[in-house]
């Protein structure tokens, strides 16, 4: 039986570690295989959110041909070579009758006997003049007992909405076909939760999920026999703090709809509560098979450059940079899709891994994200699209809005290599803005913006990120001289030179002779046959594959 | 006829040169290659040379004594041009052949395919 793969991504940091698991597609980690996203939240404006879906969406321009917007088919042994689908599901707390919870549960209406009754109920389990009054389209704010509540009624609402069919919003309309594909795929689903489970809106979501959607499966199709969480395999990262931001100040503190802030100096004790939750609650040791315990040993740092002393609550100015723990988590992902098959069990697995810590520095190896079996292919994967990245950024000057992508086609068409010539300016952009996300650019101002992979290394300096400090050189000046061939700490990895022979030089010799796509890689449109060639040219020049 | 086959194995000889000088020239990359003009350049600077190292060596070198037999001289003189000619010819036909056969090559520069 084919495996079906979902991957649900819950709050901001769910969202960033969506981040990394697309990137580790786009490294070609996730070979051949179709993948169904699911986006979750409540702050439907979160920057985080925006930036994970325009990386999706840039993603799937990228394999599709040019005007259609089918994200391609999935390939083998290539760059881009998984299919994603995406499905944006949020609850809408943005009018003022939902926008706190005391107005999305209507207290204060009805009779005066059941408004008692409610406003009791309510006051014994949230805090009445601030967690049923603060303003909820920045997310649970670290309010998991009410996130857990409202997220479990919101997809409920929805569900209910879907089975009317009232006036359908965009987010009913995916959460409905992802929902569909969730039951039709049934036992044979792979299902992963991304979401921390020391902030809101992701630690709310986690253990309410797979019971949310038996309801509303339930709901939808009246029938929820058909969708059983207990004979699914679903697995989730339990992610503990591992960044800070500024404490909220009482200016801040004193508006009403603020009245509730996440403070991070509470993360720590958040994660034991949360841990302590996930050990013994009997619903979530039910339905989930494996987690995936993830955290950071050392003093958490900001992610973010916060520019006055307010909290970012959320929004589109909550634009965190990435870590490596949500690297490490996206590895856990693909820790659990790659599993070999295996039977549901009642008893639920905590996974963890060790890495290596001295002196105040992280030595961090390939194989300590995936594995020492799949190490090697991790590190010729991701080194490969580094080295492309920095072709088309650095060499070919796309980083800073020079011809990219472009030139490369141009250089093959030098090499009279034509096969590529039809692919427009328009598709070499779109391949130009993936790799800038995943890399680096320049802004308008010809100032520095570090990429995904360049936030990832910086989370852990003065550790070692898989590469040699040239690898990440900042400077325009630096970039353009750049040796795109000479990335890896194991000099054999790095591509051949000589006194007579460039890297760069041996690098286009092989493309050009050994690179060519083969029928295996499935490879259909012209643009994914030349990511192929190009994949192919790079990886027979890191020379792992002899191994 | 025997002064046709050191025209040629001149001409063979320089473009063994050109070739070697072209693939020796790096691929560039970058947003403003030129490697492959590079490349092409040589081709034909290497032509030009062709018939001028031949003629000298015939002329310095080849050509026999003409105190010995002026005749012999004179009729030696009369076919350098002719084998200048075929040496230019043959390495300008050898070249093509060769660049065709490495179409995605260095060599491949010397005469790129057409769009």
């Amino acid at each position: 039986m084919e495996e079906k793969l979902f991957v649900i991504a819950i709050g901001g940091t769910g969202m960033r570690c969506l981040e990394s698991f697309v990137h580790l597609c786009a490294i070609g980690m996730f070979d051949n295989k179709e993948i169904e996203i699911l986006t979750l939240d409540t702050d439907q404006a979160n920057g985080n959110m925006g930036r994970t879906w325009n990386l999706i969406n840039t993603y799937n321009q990228v394999k599709s041909e040019n005007g259609r917007h089918n994200g391609g088919t999935p390939n083998t042994n290539t760059f881009f070579s998984s299919k994603l689908n995406i499905f944006k599901f949020y609850i809408n707390y943005s009018s003022a009758q939902r926008n706190t919870y005391k107005n999305i549960s209507k207290l204060g209406e009805g009779d005066e006997r059941t408004n008692r009754h409610n406003q009791m109920i309510s006051d014994l389990f949230l805090d009445k003049e601030t967690v049923q009054e603060f303003n909820l389209d920045h997310g649970y704010r670290a309010q998991t007992h009410l996130g857990s509540h409202l997220m479990y009624h919101g997809i409920l609402e929805a569900a209910s909405k879907i089975k009317n069919g009232d006036d359908l919003g965009k987010p009913e309309i995916d959460l409905k076909e992802f929902l569909a594909k969730l039951q039709s795929a049934g036992e044979s689903a792979r299902v992963f939760v991304f979401g921390s489970v020391f902030g809101g809106t992701g630690a709310s979501s986690i253990p309410i999920i797979p019971v949310a959607f038996r309801e509303a499966i339930g709901i939808i199709g009246n029938d929820n026999e058909k969708f059983d969480p207990k004979k699914i395999k679903f697995g989730s990262t339990l992610l503990t703090e591992y960044f800070s931001f500024n404490k909220p100040n009482q200016n801040q503190l004193s508006e009403k709809k603020n009245s509730v802030i996440a403070d991070s100096s509470f993360f720590p004790i958040n994660s034991q509560a949360a841990l302590q939750f996930y050990q013994n609650d009997p619903t979530v040791q039910s339905v989930y098979n494996k987690m995936y315990h993830i955290g950071w040993p050392v003093e958490s740092k900001s992610l973010l450059e916060e520019k006055d002393n307010n909290t970012i609550t959320g929004g589109s100015t909550q634009k965190n940079n990435c870590h490596i723990l949500e690297l490490m988590c996206a590895a856990a992902a693909f820790e659990f899709f790659n599993t070999a098959n295996y039977e549901k069990t009642d008893k639920i697995e905590y996974l963890f891994r060790a890495i290596k810590y001295e002196n105040g520095i992280f030595e961090l190896t390939s194989a300590d994200f995936v594995g020492s079996e799949k190490g090697d292919l991790f590190l010729n994967k991701i080194g490969a699209f580094l080295s492309f990245a920095h072709i088309v950024l650095s060499k070919n000057g796309g980083g800073n809005g020079s011809l990219g992508t472009k030139g490369f086609i141009t250089q093959l068409d030098k090499n009279n290599i034509k096969d590529y010539n039809t692919i427009t300016d328009d598709e070499t952009k779109q391949i130009d803005e993936y790799l800038k996300m995943f890399a680096y650019s320049f802004s308008s101002e010809n100032l520095f913006v570090p990429g995904w992979i360049y936030q990832i290394r910086n989370s852990i300096l003065p550790g070692n990120f898989l590469f040699n400090k040239d690898a990440f050189k900042d400077s325009l000046k630096e970039l353009r001289n750049l040796d795109v061939g000479n990335l890896f700490l194991d000099n054999k990895h790095n591509w051949k030179s000589s006194l007579i022979k460039s890297r760069y030089d041996t690098f286009i010799t092989k493309l050009t002779k050994e690179g060519k796509p083969e029928s295996n890689q499935n490879v259909n449109s012209t643009k994914e046959k030349f990511l192929a060639h190009i994949h192919n040219g790079i990886m027979i020049s890191q020379n792992f594959i002899k191994k | 006829m025997v002064t046709l086959i050191p025209a040629v194995a001149v001409a063979l000889a320089i473009l063994l040169l050109a070739a070697i000088i072209s693939i020796l020239i790096q691929f560039e990359g970058g947003i403003n290659p030129k490697d492959d003009n590079k490349r092409r350049i040589v081709f034909w600077v290497f032509a030009i040379l062709n018939p001028i190292v031949y003629w000298l060596l015939a002329y310095f070198y080849l050509a026999p004594d003409p105190e010995e037999s002026r005749r012999a001289y004179n009729r030696f003189i009369e076919v350098i041009p002719r084998d200048m000619l075929i040496g230019v010819i043959s390495y300008i036909i050898v070249g093509i052949i060769i660049s065709k056969l490495a179409v995605t090559g260095k060599l491949g520069h010397w005469f790129p395919k057409k769009k």
